[in-house]
C-alpha cells in the first residue's frame, strides 16, 4: 500500500517514489508488474494527478519503472545485484535516521550496539521474524 | 506555455483601503494552484475580479484569453465559481435549479449533474433553504461542474464544513481533474487539506504575493535549522533569508527560505556550535513562517 502523509515535510511526489521503492524491495511489486494508472492512484490517494505523473516520471528517470505505450507503467526488471544494492542503500538510510535519533538522546555507541544485538538475538530466539503489517 | 488564467498588475482598493497591490501570475491548463492567505488578505477580492463580479482599479485579467469585464457571459459559461456565499434561490431544489440553469450553459451535462448529486449525497428534491451548509456547498459544486467548466474558481470551498463533506468535495475535485482536465484556482486558509492537491502555492499577504512557487519546490527549499551552542545567546542575527527565528539559551532555531548548506553554515559561523540538525517543514508550518506577525487589515 502506497501512503502519503500531507503533514510530512517531504514533497508528496517524493513520498510516492519512496513508497513504490519500498514496495518493490519487499517484493510486493515484482518485475514487469503493472503499476496502477495515474488516474486510479490519484483518486485512491486523493492526490493531484499531476503529482502522480511527476512521481512516475521521476521513477522512470531513475530506471525503476518503464512505460509501455498505451498500457501504462511497469516495474523495471533490474538485476538481483541492483536490488540488493538498493536494499542496502535503503537500510543504510534508515540506520542513519536511527543514529541521529540515538545521538540526540545522548545514547552512546555501545548502548546502541547492545540494543541492536538484543534485537538481533531476539529475532533468532523469538517465535518467528515479526511480520510487517 | 498556455495561460488559462493570467493577470498582471491587479490593484484594488475599497475606499482608502488597498486590498490588492500589483499582483500577477499565470496558470497553465490543468494546473491546480492554491491561494493561501489569512483572513482579510485579499483572496476573495482577487477571485471576484477574475470572475468579473468587480473590476480592478488597475491591471489586466484574462481567463481562457477573455477579459472577464468585457466578456462576462462567455467567461461565466466556461468558468465555474464556488464560494462560501450561497447565491442560490432558497425556494428552489436541485431539480428546479437545473431546469433554470441548464439552458444558460451550452455544455450542460444532465447525467454528470445527477452523478455528482448522487456521489456527494445531495437530495435532488429538497429546497435550498432546508439544506445544511455542507450540502448547499456540494450542490453549488455539482451545478458548477455540470456546466463542464474549463476553469474552476473556488473561494474557500471547504470553509466551515465538516470532515466528511470536505473529503467528498476533495474527491469530486480529483475526479474532475483526472476525467476532465479542469484548471483550478482555489483560495483557502485551510492548507493541510489542499497540500496533496495543489501543484503550486501562492501566499497572499497585505495585498501582495509573498510566495508563488511549486509545492514540491517550496517544501524542498524551506528548512528549519536547529543548533545547540556552546554558550547561550540572546537572539539570532537578522538575515534576508531567515523567515523566523528564536533563541533560547544555548538552543537556536531559524527557518531559512532558499536553504543551502552554505547559507546555514554562514549564519552558524556566528557561534561556537556543538550540534546542528536540519529538518523540513510541513506546508502549514511554511505558511506560518512566511506570514506570522503580519496582521491583516479587514
Amino acid at each position: 500500500m502506497i501512503k502519503v502523509d500531507e503533514t510530512a515535510p517531504v514533497p508528496i511526489y517524493v513520498q510516492i517514489v519512496q513508497g513504490f521503492k519500498r514496495e518493490i524491495l519487499r517484493g510486493v511489486f515484482g518485475p514487469d508488474h503493472r503499476l496502477p494508472s495515474i488516474r486510479d492512484l490519484a483518486v485512491e490517494l486523493k492526490v493531484n494527478p499531476n503529482t502522480i505523473a511527476k512521481a512516475y516520471q521521476e521513477m522512470e528517470t531513475q530506471g525503476i519503472i518503464y512505460f509501455k505505450r498505451g498500457q501504462g507503467a511497469f516495474v523495471a526488471p533490474g538485476t538481483e545485484e541492483e536490488r540488493m544494492k538498493e536494499a542496502r542503500t535503503e537500510i543504510k538510510r534508515l540506520f542513519g535516521e536511527i543514529l541521529a535519533i540515538a545521538r540526540s538522546l545522548n545514547l552512546t555507541d555501545e548502548q546502541l550496539q547492545s540494543l541492536l544485538n538484543d534485537l538481533l538475538a531476539g529475532r533468532t530466539h523469538g517465535p518467528k521474524a515479526r511480520k510487517e503489517a | 506555455m498556455d495561460n488559462t488564467i493570467a493577470f498582471t498588475g491587479l490593484t484594488k482598493s475599497f475606499g482608502r483601503l488597498p486590498v490588492l497591490r500589483q499582483v500577477g501570475t499565470t496558470i497553465g491548463s490543468g494546473q491546480v494552484v492554491g491561494l493561501f492567505g489569512r483572513n482579510g488578505a485579499g483572496k476573495t477580492t482577487l477571485m471576484r475580479i477574475l470572475y468579473g463580479m468587480i473590476g480592478p482599479d488597475a491591471g489586466q485579467a484574462s481567463l481562457l484569453g477573455l477579459d472577464p469585464q468585457a466578456h462576462p457571459v462567455e467567461v461565466r459559461q466556461r468558468v465555474g465559481l464556488v464560494s462560501e456565499e450561497c447565491h442560490l434561490y432558497p425556494w428552489m431544489d436541485a431539480n428546479a435549479l437545473e431546469t433554470f440553469l441548464a439552458p444558460l450553459y451550452p455544455k450542460w451535462d444532465r447525467e454528470l449533474f445527477r452523478r455528482h448529486l448522487a456521489s456527494m449525497e445531495v437530495p435532488p428534491d429538497r429546497r435550498v433553504d432546508a439544506l445544511s451548509r455542507g450540502t448547499k456547498r456540494k450542490l453549488m459544486l455539482s451545478l458548477a461542474l455540470a456546466a463542464q467548466p474549463e476553469v474552476l474558481l473556488l473561494d474557500e470551498p471547504l470553509g466551515g464544513l465538516d470532515a466528511v463533506v470536505r473529503e467528498q468535495i476533495v474527491t469530486t475535485l480529483i475526479h474532475s481533474l483526472t476525467d476532465h482536465g479542469v484548471t483550478i484556482f482555489l483560495s483557502t486558509h485551510e492548507i493541510e487539506q489542499f497540500a496533496k492537491v495543489c501543484d503550486r502555492v501562492i501566499i497572499l499577504s497585505h495585498g501582495g504575493f509573498l510566495v508563488d512557487r511549486e509545492t514540491a519546490a517550496l517544501t524542498d527549499q524551506v528548512r528549519r535549522v536547529t543548533a545547540t551552542l556552546e554558550h547561550p545567546v540572546e537572539a539570532v542575527p537578522a538575515h534576508p533569508q531567515i523567515l523566523s527565528a528564536r533563541a533560547h539559551g544555548t538552543q537556536v532555531e531559524f527557518v531559512l527560505n532558499g536553504f543551502t548548506q552554505e547559507t546555514a553554515d554562514a549564519i552558524l559561523a556566528n557561534w561556537k556550535v556543538r550540534e546542528v540538525a536540519v529538518s523540513g517543514l510541513t506546508l502549514p508550518e511554511i505558511f506560518i513562517a512566511f506570514t506570522a506577525g503580519k496582521e491583516e487589515v479587514s
